[in-house]
Formats: structure tokens, C-alpha cells, sequence
């Protein structure tokens, strides 16, 4: 079991960050929710549930939920003009045609294109990787979704088409009150777009809260890790790796999954239950000492 | 690239060839002059003529007429069946792909010329006997080629984007899946023709292929073959026909995967 006992919840208008590091099960996760997950892996189990009614994946792909993935060049059938590409979206809401035409051109400016009568007409290699990601982010809006699956779509970009790419996204969000889920492993991207944060440690959601009292105060020894990890420019510091490595999904550790490499392992650590506890209002943490750990990080630091 | 614009160069004088045969031959293929058997080349017949005095040339020509259309269409069969059948097989998995599979390792297990000659002996000569006979044996190379494809085109995001865009298969199969496949059966089916050409003489020299007196290049070497030692000079133009076809679709096949592969 790679995935296992994780929980997410987005509404309309809001961004939910999914952090953590490669292999956390993030990707998976985001899968699952639109019934695309990679050969070899199964879904056992579990509930999927939009405005409050189960929904299956299958039947809501293209309506309900949009996705946009990380790489914009694989994203693009290479063999379609991007008008095309754009318009078979349209065919899960019936449009055909000129109506279909108009659509796309207007989707691709709502997508930030510029010149999209042109556009419209070039094969996605003739196009930069911010371009080909505002293609797949016209495509996804094809079909009208309330809810976006968004997969690291802006790690293939270099930092100045990040941001634009980002503010796009926030636009949209508003615009269109669309509810986004945001998968990175960047704390940096996820503090500029979500306003909630779940934060993933092998297959599980290890602390979850609104981001900037998350990225302030964290309640997981995880959360803080990662947190050091950060360069911050303000704040001279030494940067700080996490020791080890994240465990195989076939040999998880017993107990906090995390207690193997974390420095604030006590003994009862290694055969704490996974409850995800509610710690205040809309904060939730996984780890059973969170109670104590502001305290020590603050001494650490000082 | 200059193999592929020479092989395509030696495919369209074939087809010419084809097309205009009773216009460029100068006899027709039937046409016997009996006082005049076995002659060797000459202004008059510049390829010479055969046992029953027919001019080898303008035979040659009306030979493509039939070799070239049973061998592309004997070829087209099979592709389309395989490429079907392997998308099906690729994209469904399960059920599907072991069905065709499973019955893609029988035919497998029988050795090609074999079995095709068993079929056409069972169907009775003739061209139709040998295009339905390959059809149900070749299918097989294209099915595993295509499933191969699919199942690596199948994982590309771009697959699953059109997934998350709700297309159905249906839709996914021809328009995006199909042609980010295709590059492989096409350049296999250029090498096919070659084996297809040579299958149809073969069969046609052993008596099960086209009966004589048609013209077809396969006929005119077992019509030569008894006079082997006496008039040698009557096998090369079927023989060396034969050889020049397939190095023109050897050729075209190359090229095109040389460009895919770029």
C-alpha cells in the first residue's frame, strides 16, 4: 500500500497545497481523484465525493474535474495542432464546430495566449514551455471543471514563467471559483498560491492547516524539516537536509513513519498509531509530541 | 534521405510500369510467335523471347500488373487487421490482449512459408488463395508491433490528459493513440512487400501461385528454369526484375524509418 488513509478536502474558490517530498505518494494521490493512475497501481479503496455526492472517476474525467500535469511538452500529443488539442475537451460538453472554434479561441485567451487566432494553428513544438502550459491549462478549462488537479505543473519551468504561470492559476481560481488542488514539492510555489496545506510523508497526510500558519508554526517535525530546508534571504542560517532518505513503500517504518529519521523521536514514537488529531481550529497534525514541538524549535533556534 | 527519394524513385517506375503496361509493351503478353522460340535479344525483342516465342519484355511488363497489386493488397490486409487487433490488444489489456496474443503465438508457432503454402494448397492457386492465406498469417507481426507501441504511447501524459479530458476510447484509439503509433507498421509493411513479392513468386515458381499462362515474374522463371543451361539469359530479366522491386521498397522502408527514428 503506497497511498493509505489520506484525506482531502477543497472547496470552491480555494487552493489546497499537496507538499512533500518525491515518492510521498503526492502524484498518486491526485490521481486517484480523476481514475488515472499509472499501470500497475490500484485503488483498493476509498471514496471520492464532489458538493457532498460520490462520484466515480471515470464518469466525472473532463466534466467535474480538470487536470494539468508537469510536463507541458508530454502533456501535448505531438501530433495535434494545439486548436484541435484544445477543442477535443469541448467534445465531452458536446461542442462541435464553429461554436467549438469561437470557444477556443476564447479559452486561449483566458489562458494568457497571446495571438491565439495564430496559435491555434501551430503544433505544440513550435511553442515555448510557458505557452505549451497555458495549452494544457486551456485544455483542462475545456470541459468547465469546478475542481483542477494541478501536478506540478510549473517544476518543468524556469522561475520568471513560473510566476506568471502561477498567477494565472490565482486568476482563474477567482474568476472562475474553482477549487485546486496543487501538487509540489515547493514550498516556495505553494506559499505563493495555496491558502490551505496538507503536507505528505510516505503515503500519508502528516500535517494539514491553512499555509501561512503551517509555514509559520508547524506541528509536525516533518513540516519543520522541510522548512529548513528553504533558503531564506532574510535570515542567515545554515540550510538543513533531512538525514536518510524517504522509506520504500513496500518496508514502511512502524509507528510515525517519519520517527527513523527525525530528531525528536522518542521511544513511543515507533508504535504511535496514524491519527491525523485536530490541534486547533482547522490545524490537524499526525505527530503524537506536536504539542510540545513549537517549544523545542524555538530553543533550537535560539 | 537519398535512399528513401531512390527507393521511392524505383517503386513509382514500377507502378508506371503497372499502370501503363499495354501502352509501353511492345507485344502483348500472350501474343506467341512460334517460328521464332528462345531467341535471344534483339532490336525487335530487345529482352529476346521465351519457350513459346512470347516477347520476355512486354511479359515483364504485364507481370507487374499482376505481382504489385497482389502483393500490396496481400500486404494491406494483414496491416490493417494487425494494427487493429494490436491497438485493441494494447489499450484493453487483460481479456483482449491474451486473446489476440495467444492466438498470435499459434500462428507463430508454425513456420511462415509453411504454413501459408498448406493454406494455399488447402484454398487452391490463385492470387485470392495467397492474399487470404497471408492475411491470416500476417496480421500476427503487425499486432505485436502495434501492441508494443501502444503499450509504451499508452503512459505518455499526453494519453492521460486526453483521459482527464473525459474522451472516450473510442475517440482516444484513432485520433490520438493511432497515429503516434503508426511509424512502425508503415516501415514494416514496405519490407513486407519485398517478402511479399518474392512469397508470390516463390509460390507461383512451385505451381501453387498464379497458373501459367498468366504473365507474372514468378511463372517466367519456372518457364525458364528448363532451359537453364541452354538459354541462361532467360532467367535474369524475371530474376533480376524481382530483386530491383525489392531493393526499391528495401529502400523506401529504410528511408522512412531512418526519418521516423530522427
Amino acid at each position: 500500500m503506497v497511498v493509505d488513509g489520506v484525506s482531502l478536502e477543497v472547496h470552491r474558490g480555494e487552493c489546497l497545497g499537496l507538499v512533500g517530498e518525491s515518492g510521498a505518494g503526492k502524484s498518486l494521490t491526485l490521481r486517484a481523484a480523476i481514475g488515472l493512475l499509472p499501470p500497475g497501481v490500484r485503488a483498493v479503496g476509498g471514496e471520492l465525493r464532489l458538493s457532498g455526492a460520490p462520484y466515480r472517476a471515470s464518469r466525472t474525467r473532463g466534466r467535474e474535474i480538470g487536470m494539468v500535469f508537469q510536463e507541458p511538452t508530454a502533456a501535448l500529443n505531438p501530433l495535434m495542432r494545439v486548436g484541435e488539442l484544445i477543442k477535443e475537451g469541448l467534445r465531452s460538453r458536446g461542442l462541435k464546430g464553429r461554436g467549438a472554434e469561437r470557444k477556443v479561441i476564447g479559452l486561449m485567451r483566458e489562458a494568457g495566449i497571446t495571438d491565439p487566432e495564430r496559435r491555434a494553428r501551430s503544433w505544440p513544438h513550435e511553442l515555448s514551455g510557458g505557452q505549451r502550459q497555458r495549452v494544457a491549462i486551456a485544455m483542462a478549462l475545456a470541459a468547465e471543471p469546478s475542481v483542477l488537479l494541478c501536478d506540478e505543473p510549473t517544476t518543468a519551468l524556469d522561475v520568471t514563467v513560473q510566476e506568471r504561470i502561477l498567477e494565472l492559476l490565482d486568476r482563474l481560481r477567482v474568476q472562475r471559483d474553482l477549487a485546486i488542488v496543487f501538487v509540489t514539492h515547493d514550498l516556495a510555489v505553494t506559499a505563493r498560491v495555496s491558502q490551505r496545506l496538507a503536507v505528505m510523508y510516505a503515503g500519508r497526510v502528516v500535517e494539514s492547516g491553512p499555509t501561512d500558519q503551517l509555514l509559520n508554526a508547524p506541528q509536525h517535525p516533518y513540516t519543520a524539516r522541510l522548512l529548513a530546508c528553504l533558503p531564506l534571504v532574510d535570515r542567515k542560517r545554515q540550510l538543513l537536509e533531512i538525514p536518510g532518505a524517504p522509506p520504500d513503500p513496500s518496508a514502511y517504518p512502524a509507528g510515525c513513519r517519519f520517527h527513523p529519521r527525525c530528531t525528536h523521536a522518542r521511544s513511543d514514537c515507533t508504535d504511535a498509531p496514524y491519527v491525523l488529531d485536530g490541534t486547533q481550529p482547522g490545524r490537524q497534525s499526525a505527530c503524537i509530541h506536536w504539542a510540545g514541538l513549537q517549544d523545542q524549535l524555538e530553543r533550537e533556534s535560539s | 534521405m537519398t535512399k528513401l527519394r531512390v527507393g521511392v524513385g524505383v517503386v513509382a517506375i514500377f507502378v508506371l510500369v503497372a499502370v501503363f503496361a499495354p501502352l509501353l509493351a511492345p507485344y502483348g503478353p500472350n501474343s506467341q510467335n512460334l517460328l521464332n522460340r528462345l531467341a535471344g535479344p534483339s532490336p525487335a525483342h530487345l529482352l529476346g523471347t521465351d519457350a513459346a516465342g512470347r516477347d520476355v519484355l512486354s511479359r515483364l511488363f504485364y507481370g507487374a500488373r499482376v505481382d504489385l497489386p497482389v502483393a500490396l493488397i496481400a500486404v494491406a490486409i494483414p496491416a490493417l487487421l494487425g494494427t487493429c487487433l494490436g491497438l485493441l490488444a494494447g489499450w484493453y489489456g487483460r481479456f483482449v490482449q491474451s486473446a489476440v496474443m495467444r492466438t498470435a503465438d499459434l500462428v507463430l508457432a508454425f513456420p511462415v512459408y509453411v504454413l501459408v503454402l498448406a493454406l494455399v494448397a488447402a484454398l487452391g492457386p490463385g492470387a485470392r488463395s495467397i492474399i487470404i492465406a497471408t492475411a491470416l498469417v500476417d496480421w500476427v507481426i503487425y499486432a505485436r508491433l502495434v501492441r508494443a507501441e501502444v503499450l509504451q504511447v499508452k503512459g505518455r501524459d499526453y494519453i492521460a490528459a486526453a483521459r482527464a479530458g473525459g474522451l472516450p476510447a473510442r475517440r482516444i484509439l484513432p485520433r490520438h493513440i493511432l497515429p503516434n503509433v503508426l511509424a512502425q507498421p508503415l516501415v514494416y509493411m514496405m519490407s513486407d512487400v519485398v517478402i511479399l513479392i518474392l512469397a508470390l513468386s516463390s509460390l507461383s515458381f512451385l505451381g501453387v501461385g498464379v497458373p501459367p499462362p498468366t504473365a507474372e515474374w514468378g511463372v517466367m522463371i519456372a518457364e525458364a528454369e528448363p532451359f537453364l543451361r541452354v538459354r541462361p539469359w532467360l532467367i535474369l530479366p524475371p530474376g533480376l526484375t524481382i530483386v530491383l522491386a525489392g531493393i526499391g521498397f528495401s529502400m523506401v522502408g529504410d528511408g522512412l524509418a531512418d526519418r521516423y527514428r530522427r
